[in-house]
């Protein structure tokens, strides 16, 4: 059912192993479900999809046959899951909503003075604050990522769907524009707006505290 | 034009206060608004930008120390959520327990 698309790496060349010689699979599931789960809902985020790629990543590898042993389990099982996360983005080749362009218009208009001289500037209350104490040499990581992972499950799915795969996945904006149907001008439109409502975001709930 | 106003002083330019001096005339004539720049900061993240809008955020970036931060604040994204961090850049969340079982009843199944 799962398993259309393109074969995923470690499938194909591994050794033809009897499946669960070297592990149990279902032990996969204890050992390393909660992170590929994580790792999932960090670039699809809807748990239930998540949880969709994730069992089709096991049974890719137990297809495959088996761990071959050249990395360590959990690089081999997270490969694959790239890889099935790459063809979910393929094959929904959904059109972008309406909303989704829409996102943080007004919210972007609101962050600079509307009149006079001072039109386009900051709003002095919404300028960006001073980090220094907080991202400097010691940025505590851990408190970062945890603050970070909140603000962005403030944006709208999608959105975050978008920030994540170009920001932390490194993906090229032409391939975004292919797999979302939209123009290059509306897809920097959408990481300019995600990047204004997270610079808010952040300096709220983690320079801030 | 008033070189001497170039420094501290010149900051305040962005913070708002009544009339426009000829100096701040003379200041959103050659260089882009706060917006302009934002968007231009967003950009130069995704695509080289041109000559003249180099030209227009580098004039921006030395007279606003707002957007200085906003464009410190971009690289420091970039450059910490680029770096491989292990297991601490994902978000929290944990396999529902039902599902859980679904997937190893699934892949029961399958090896048999």
């Amino acid at each position: 059912m799962a398993d259309e698309g393109p074969r995923a790496p470690g499938a194909a060349d591994a050794p033809r192993a009897t499946p669960g010689a070297a592990s149990n699979p279902e032990t996969w599931v204890d050992a390393h479900g909660d992170y590929l789960f994580r790792y999932a809902l960090a670039r699809v985020r809807d748990p239930v999809r998540a949880t969709d790629l994730v069992q089709e990543t096991f049974l890719a590898a137990l297809k495959g046959g088996g761990f071959a042993g050249r990395s360590t389990e959990r690089t081999w099982l997270t490969g694959i899951l790239k890889h099935k996360i790459a063809d979910h983005f393929r094959r929904a080749g959904r059109e972008t909503p309406f909303t989704d362009l829409e996102f943080f218009r007004e919210g972007e208009a609101a962050l600079f003075e509307r009149e006079g001289w001072s039109k386009g500037v900051w709003q002095a209350d919404q300028a960006p604050g001073d980090w220094s104490a907080k991202a400097g040499e010691e940025l505590d990581r851990a408190a970062f990522w945890q603050a970070f992972w909140e603000c962005v499950g403030g944006l709208p799915p999608r959105i975050a769907e978008v920030f994540v795969r170009r920001e932390i996945d490194e993906v090229e904006c032409d391939e975004l524009c292919r797999t979302l149907g939209v123009s290059p001008n509306n897809l920097w439109v959408m990481l300019h707006r995600a990047r204004l409502a997270l610079r808010r975001c952040l300096e709220n709930n983690w320079v801030g505290k | 034009m008033p070189r001497a106003e170039s420094g501290p002083t010149a900051l305040k330019m962005n913070q708002t206060e009544p009339a426009p001096g000829k100096w701040r005339r003379w200041v959103r004539t050659i260089s882009p608004t706060c917006e302009d720049s934002a968007r231009l900061l967003s950009a130069a993240q995704d695509r080289p930008l041109t000559g003249l809008e180099r030209l227009g955020l580098r004039v921006h970036l030395r007279l606003c120390r707002w957007c200085r931060r906003y464009a410190q604040q971009l690289a420091l994204l970039r450059q910490v959520l680029r770096s491989p961090d292990g297991e601490s850049n994902l978000p929290a969340g944990e396999l529902a327990a039902a599902d859980r079982s679904r997937i190893k009843q699934a892949l029961r199944e399958a090896g048999r």
